[in-house]
């Protein structure tokens, strides 16, 4: 998939959608939010967006939500440019900011069937696809009580409803999980995961890297307004995922023994007998593996302390200058 | 761009939306049954005042308190038509930037527009709610007052007019505003100025306006005057415990000659006009005059104190350009005990008690007052102009992609 400048110098993406962004630049007053930004998220995967506060991610979704114009540069969501093609590129979009509000008043189906009929649905199909998405959110009890009595956790899932309203190609969400419990986390990673198997662009934007680990397929880093990383076309190759292994089994103590028999320095981690290994990278890893399984160890966990986004986050040297 | 589209369905979709959180607010209905006490009461009390006015008036060409009822009770109508529209639209816009509930809004296939005349719509809606809640009472002033139902549907829809005028003044500043008390102020601080301030201003330019100017006066010459009080001075210096009856009478009409003096001369015509975009204006101008005022505006305003023809009056006489011809005579017969007025035509109406006309001609050309030209279409264009420009304002500003964003202005 490859982007192509024309003559006039719109992005013109290929049939195959997504989101495209180019040399993107926005300044407010004196200050650049957004410096340089340089990246493309394909159709049928999830991207996360991530960097610390400030880099410019709340700016650059605003941007491709359709409701900021880029100082310079070009972008593009399922084959529409942001600014020239506004309109369709606003609709071809579902958007879930980060800080939202909700018409206190208003029952949360007619909140859905509002957005939906906002988004030129007719009245009974934005009702039937307002009920579908409160169902399949578990929100269905709550379709003809006022938002008002929603709790936080409730209005975020309410607010993705929302997003998903008109079954947009691309997804822009800005901190989905936040105010979430745990079971909700979890179908909301499922629920990305679905989305992105169907064929819709799912961009994520989340502080918390240990969920995205499990959901994401590329990775979009941020700094200071600029991509550290863009153009990401397969996971982020870490720079070592050398540090510490987490190792556990059935018989710990057996594991002890076989480490101390190997000579591989080990910490303990906690009470159960998980140990904290000291290893090079995943080939050290996968020789671990084969001999304790070799020596009779029932061994069922060897997993990264820290996972690959995390590790490449703190690596970024740019934020720390 | 698209900010300008509007299609049936997004207006319906914005309107829906924003009249469904109206009516689902207690708060709306405390304030409609406040106005509508308000209105009563004070409707009762001019009743109740006008009835006995006519009651303790004597004079015979008395029409009856009728339109003295009716034009007040509009008046007021409107002036609390007008305090209450801000706030319709005054913190429409912010008040959702605020509350995070615009931003997703705006992403969606709303165009700018659509959301704007939606918010205004329902506005409108509201305060249409609100007049109809004063209509009873204006139905009363008018079934007691022998008023037409013509003058009634006028006077509402110029009524109705203004105060959707006044939504969109407010719905401008709701978008140039963060703050929601900051958007509030402006409007009421407009709608001052289309009321008051019209006035005020011409007051103050009064005095470019003002000029010494030679004026030709018809009436009893100086040295004529001095004899006659110089008779009176020496009359109370002889008898000063004399009576008021045997003191000699002052000049007679039939002494009257043309002469010259230096007046001061207001050119009012010069500056009338700032009145006529005030909404108070518009509707007394508007609204519909029964048959015999049309002939004779004049002596029907002096006759009925129907405060709508009365500020017609004031603002057509005001128009009316300045004649270096004064008539200081015809005063004279009120002394003589006849009553004199004026009528529309400009001529003077002298009466003996009884209603009898005498010839009592003045030389003096006063102009017409005439109702042909009527002043309120001008004034509510004006309106409709300004609150066409703050409608203007409201759309540029809720258009997306946002490219220069102002001061304070988060979008999300």
């Amino acid at each position: 998939m490859q982007d192509d400048i024309g003559a006039t110098g719109t992005v013109v993406a290929a049939a195959s959608g997504g989101i495209q962004a180019e040399g993107l630049r926005r300044w407010f007053g004196q200050v650049a939010a957004v410096d340089g930004v340089t990246f493309s998220a394909p159709s049928g995967a999830v991207t996360a967006l991530i960097g610390p506060n400030g880099s410019g991610k709340t700016t650059l979704l605003l941007i491709l939500a359709g409701l900021l114009k880029p100082d310079s540069g070009l972008a593009a969501v399922a084959g529409h440019d942001v600014v020239a093609d506004n309109l369709a590129a606003r609709s071809h979009v579902g958007w879930m900011p980060d800080v939202f509000g909700t018409w206190d008043a208003l029952t949360c189906q007619e909140i859905l069937s509002t957005f939906g009929r906002a988004h030129g649905l007719s009245k009974q199909d934005a009702k039937r696809r307002g009920l579908e998405l409160l169902d399949w959110l578990y929100l269905a009890e709550f379709a003809d009580r006022p938002a008002r009595v929603l709790s936080r956790g409730q209005k975020q899932r309410l607010g993705l409803a929302r997003a998903l309203v008109h079954d947009p190609p691309v997804l822009l969400l800005d901190e989905p999980a936040s105010g979430l419990d745990p079971r909700s986390r979890v179908e909301l990673r499922r629920a990305l995961r679905n989305m992105a198997s169907v064929g819709k662009t799912v961009l994520v934007s989340s502080h918390v890297l240990s969920e995205l680990e499990e959901v994401y397929d590329h990775a979009v880093f941020l700094s200071r307004g600029r991509t550290i990383s863009g153009l990401g076309e397969g996971p982020v190759a870490p720079k070592a995922a050398a540090g510490g292994w987490r190792v556990a089994a059935l018989d710990p103590v057996g594991l002890r023994e076989f480490l101390d028999r190997a000579g591989v320095p080990y910490e303990s981690a906690d009470a159960r007998g998980e140990v904290v290994v000291s290893l090079s990278g995943p080939e050290s890893a996968a020789e671990l593996v084969r001999a304790a399984v070799g020596a009779g160890v029932l061994l069922h966990t060897v997993v990264p302390l820290v996972g690959r986004l995390e590790q490449a986050y703190l690596s970024l040297d740019e934020e720390r200058a | 761009m698209n900010a300008w589209k509007l299609s049936r369905g997004g207006l319906a979709t914005v309107v829906g939306l924003e009249l469904r959180q109206r009516v689902r607010s207690r708060r709306w209905i405390w304030a409609l049954v406040a106005w509508f006490l308000a209105i009563g009461g004070v409707t009762g009390v001019i009743m109740w005042a006008a009835d006995g006015l006519r009651r303790g008036v004597q004079q015979s060409t008395w029409d009856g308190s009728g339109p003295l009822a009716f034009g007040v009770i509009t008046l007021f109508v409107l002036g609390m038509g007008l305090v209450i529209a801000p706030t319709f639209t005054a913190t429409s816009i912010n008040s959702d930037r605020a509350q995070n509930t615009l931003a997703t809004l705006q992403a969606t296939r709303l165009s700018a527009v659509e959301i704007a005349l939606g918010k205004l719509v329902a506005a409108w809606c509201t305060a249409l709610s609100f007049l109809v809640a004063a209509l009873p009472f204006i139905v009363v002033s008018m079934v007691f007052g022998n008023i037409s139902l013509w003058q009634v549907v006028v006077c509402f829809a110029v009524m109705f007019a203004e105060v959707a005028v006044v939504c969109a003044i407010g719905l401008g500043w709701s978008a140039l505003f963060s703050r929601t008390a900051g958007s509030v102020a402006m409007t009421y601080v407009m709608v001052v100025a289309l009321c008051w301030v019209t006035l005020i201003l011409e007051l103050t330019l009064l005095p470019l306006v003002v000029e010494e100017a030679p004026v030709r006066v018809w009436g009893v010459p100086p040295a004529v005057q001095r004899t006659y009080d110089s008779a009176l001075d020496d009359y109370w210096e002889k008898n000063p415990n004399g009576s008021e009856a045997d003191a000699p009478k002052g000049p007679t009409p039939d002494l009257c000659a043309w002469y010259d003096r230096t007046d001061t001369v207001i050119h009012l015509d010069r500056v009338w006009w700032l009145s006529v975009a005030n909404p108070f204006v518009i509707v007394s101008d508007a609204a519909p005059l029964p048959p015999s005022a049309q002939d004779d505006l004049v002596s029907y305003t002096a006759d009925s104190a129907d405060p709508l023809a009365m500020i017609r009056v004031a603002v057509r006489y005001s128009s009316l350009p300045v004649s270096y011809e004064v008539d200081e005579c015809s005063y004279l017969y009120s002394d003589l005990g006849y009553d004199v007025t004026w009528d529309s035509f400009g001529n003077v109406v002298v009466k003996t008690k009884d209603g009898k006309v005498l010839d009592a001609a003045s030389p003096v050309k006063q102009h017409r007052l005439g109702v042909e030209s009527p002043v309120w279409p001008w004034g509510l264009a004006v309106n409709l102009a300004i609150g066409g420009f703050f409608f203007w304002v409201a759309v540029r500003r809720l258009s997306v992609p946002y490219g220069r964003l102002p001061t304070g202005l988060r979008v999300a």
